[in-house]
Order: structure tokens, then sequence, then C-alpha cells
């Protein structure tokens, strides 16, 4: 660039390594950009485990996502007012450490999501009611699925659709936080509804 | 005059010129790093295992594949010989609500050995500890048993009370199927794993 020559001289910076610097950089996110599956929540915190296997370098045809995220929100008092955790830790620092837990100051919203299903969401006390409306939205989902295998296969035209093997694998992806029970109970009306296989997502461990 | 004179002849040398603008095109470039920036998963780290759940208590049993009887080999399969039960702690007073109670062993219907890992009221560093070490004693114990006593080919049942967050239940898993050796190396003990949770007024549930 031509420097304009009155009195101070002006310094014009040298941009093409910043511009290769700026290329090489998105290179390397276009390559590592992972349009994630639809289904799969970001919002939930896996568990680390040493049994799991590397993930299928093709990913099945036909899943269902089950995420079951786990949010934890400020208590309120029956005034409406927040109730502050008696140790004086933030909610921010509470979020951050899942293990550290103040059963005075919060409570745990949990949201299950799959398949295109209004998201179900209910609080610890709800639990019951959460699942039920899980269960009956699990229900629906394997008739619907049934219902499309049926009318994209010609022989199973005169085959009730209650009979149709479903060949979906399902995939729970239950955050840290949720109860044993609930990711148990779940399973149980997946496999009740004829899903021949269940797997559990979790964050790789680290070498130890 | 003058000086208008030299601006507008410097603004048509500069269009005369065949200098590229680079300020729009690095405004694009930040603009495209941005966005792959903000659209990044690192969704790699994720991995998976299948699982199965033991029959009935779990609310599912398996639906039978339409026109298909069950081969009599299924339908004679005996239960688990080994069971391991875990417990979660009472949730009354301060005790952390989710935390691993006790570990217990049975083998047929027998208490090999029961573990006490927490009440609930410890500091998450400590729970952590005793966490780490009362699960090495149950993959201890599990080695034991399965020298002396069983065949390679049994089952595992674990049974989990329905509280038990769901990171600790992971853990438990882990220790049942998978061990180190003295060298680190990692061996398998009970590659078949049917899941269950504890009857709902079972203390530990």
């Amino acid at each position: 660039m031509a420097a304009v020559s009155q009195g101070a001289e002006r310094l014009d910076p040298d941009l093409t390594p910043l511009l290769d610097v700026v290329m090489q950089l998105i290179m390397f996110f276009m390559m590592c950009i992972n349009f994630v599956n639809e289904q799969v929540n970001a919002n939930v915190l896996l568990p680390t485990s040493t049994s799991a296997q590397e993930l299928p370098p093709k990913t099945e045809a036909d899943i269902l996502v089950i995420n079951i995220e786990v949010e934890r929100q400020e208590k309120k008092d029956a005034a409406g007012k927040v109730m502050f955790d008696s140790r004086g830790l933030a909610l921010r620092e509470l979020k951050l450490y899942p293990r550290r837990e103040a059963p005075d100051s919060l409570q745990r919203k949990t949201k299950i999501l799959f398949a295109g299903q209004k998201p179900i969401e209910f609080l610890e006390e709800q639990e019951g009611s959460g699942l039920s409306q899980a269960q009956l939205a699990l229900v629906r989902v394997a008739k619907d699925r049934r219902a499309a295998i049926k009318r994209s296969n010609s022989k199973m035209a005169n085959v009730p659709v209650d009979k149709i093997q479903l060949s979906e694998s399902v995939i729970i992806r239950a955050d840290m936080e949720t109860r044993y029970g609930l990711v148990i109970r779940l399973m149980g009306q997946c496999a009740k509804e004829g899903f021949p296989k269940i797997n559990f997502r979790v964050n790789r461990a680290a070498q130890q | 005059m003058a000086r208008r004179h030299r601006i507008a002849f410097k603004a048509e040398s500069e269009f005369n010129s065949t200098a590229v603008f680079i300020t729009p095109m690095l405004d694009m470039a930040f603009q495209l790093l941005t966005f792959f920036v903000f659209t990044y998963h690192p969704s790699q780290l994720e991995v998976q295992f299948p699982v199965s759940l033991a029959a009935a208590e779990a609310g599912g049993e398996k639906r039978p594949p339409p026109d298909k009887k069950p081969s009599p080999v299924e339908a004679t399969k005996p239960p688990p010989v080994v069971s391991v039960i875990a417990r979660a702690v009472d949730a009354k007073g301060k005790a952390v609500k989710g935390r691993l109670g006790t570990l217990e062993l049975r083998i047929s219907g027998t208490t090999e050995k029961l573990i006490r890992v927490s009440d609930g009221s410890e500091t998450d560093e400590r729970y952590d500890d005793l966490l780490r070490a009362r699960l090495a004693e149950l993959e201890d114990e599990l080695k034991r048993v399965k020298k002396e006593r069983l065949q390679s080919e049994d089952r595992l049942l674990m049974q989990a009370g329905y509280s038990l967050r769901w990171d600790e239940s992971m853990r438990v898993f882990d220790s049942c199927r998978k061990t180190k050796d003295k060298n680190g190396r990692e061996t398998e003990l009970f590659p078949k794993i049917e899941l269950d949770t504890l009857p709902l007024r079972q203390p530990g549930s």
C-alpha cells in the first residue's frame, strides 16, 4: 500500500500473514464441523464411563435418541423470593459444579426430548406424571414408526400395524444428575414397545 | 479549491489503481470464522454401549417378535447368580440426595459382602475418595468371587435405587464390567450386565 508522505510516516501492517492464519482457522473449523444429528441435545451433561466403545463410523439410519436434560434452577419460597444457598455459593458456582448441592436453594427441572415430540418438563416432585407423559409419548412414537414402515413397504400392506417389527435402536443420552430409576423406566417402556436395541451414550473417560 | 482538486485527484487515482480492497475480504473472513466457532460441537467425545434390562421389574418384558415362540433355552434361562445392589443414601437432613449409600454383593440370594460408602454428609472431595475406594473394594471382591466360584458366562444383575444419581450408577456399572490388574491392564469381569431398580418401598431406593 502506498504511504502518504505528509509529515509523519504511516505504518501499514502487512495483512498477508494475518489473512493466512485466518484462512487456516476457517479451514480447521470447516473440517471439524459436525452438523450434529438434530436429535442430540447439547445441554445434556453426560457422565463418563470406561465401558463404552467408539461410535460406529456410519450412523445407523434409523435411531431414536432420547435426551434427558437436567437444569438447576433457583428455588423460590412461597412469597416468590429466591432462596439463597446457606453456604453463600452463587447459583453460577453451583451450576458449574454439579456435585455440590444445596438442597435448600436449588431445584432440578428435568426435560425429556425426543423425536420431534414436544419437550416434557417436570420438577422433581412431579416426576411420576412426567414419566407417565414420556411413556405415552414413546407409545405414540412407536406407533408412528410402525405406521411409517407399513406405508413405505408394500409387502406389509396386509400386516396389522402392531405386529410390525421395529428396527430402530434407541440411544439414551441422560444427564449425569438424572435419577437412575427414571432412565430404567424409560428403557423398560422402549423394550415394551419393541425397540430391539438400547444404547447409553456417555462421555469417554480420561485415560488414567 | 486546490485542496478539493487534490482530494478528487487522489480519489480518482485510487480508483484507477489495481490494488485490491482487503478490508471487506477481512470482514467476510471474520464473519465466516465466527460462524464456524459458534457452530463447532466436539461431539466425537461421546461413546456408547448397548445395555439390557432384567425381565419384569424394570417395567418392560421384551415383546417377543411377532409369530415367534420363545426358544426352550430362553424360556428356561436361569436368573443371574451374581447381583450387585447399589442403594442411594436416605435423603434426610443435610444428606446429599442421589449419592451412593451402600453396595451389596449377593451370590444366589446370599449376601457375600456389604460395603458402606457414604451417609451423604461428606464434602465432595471426601465423597469422591470414598467412592473410589469402595468401588475398588467391590471390584476386588467380584474378581475373587469370579475366580473361586463362577463360570465365565455368568451374568450379573445390577439393581440400584430409583433415586441414585445416573453418574454414580454408571460408575458402579463400570466397576462391575471391568477392572484393572496389577500392571494396569483392563480385564473384563462381567461383560453381560442386566439392569433393574430396587422396589420403591425398600430402603435406598
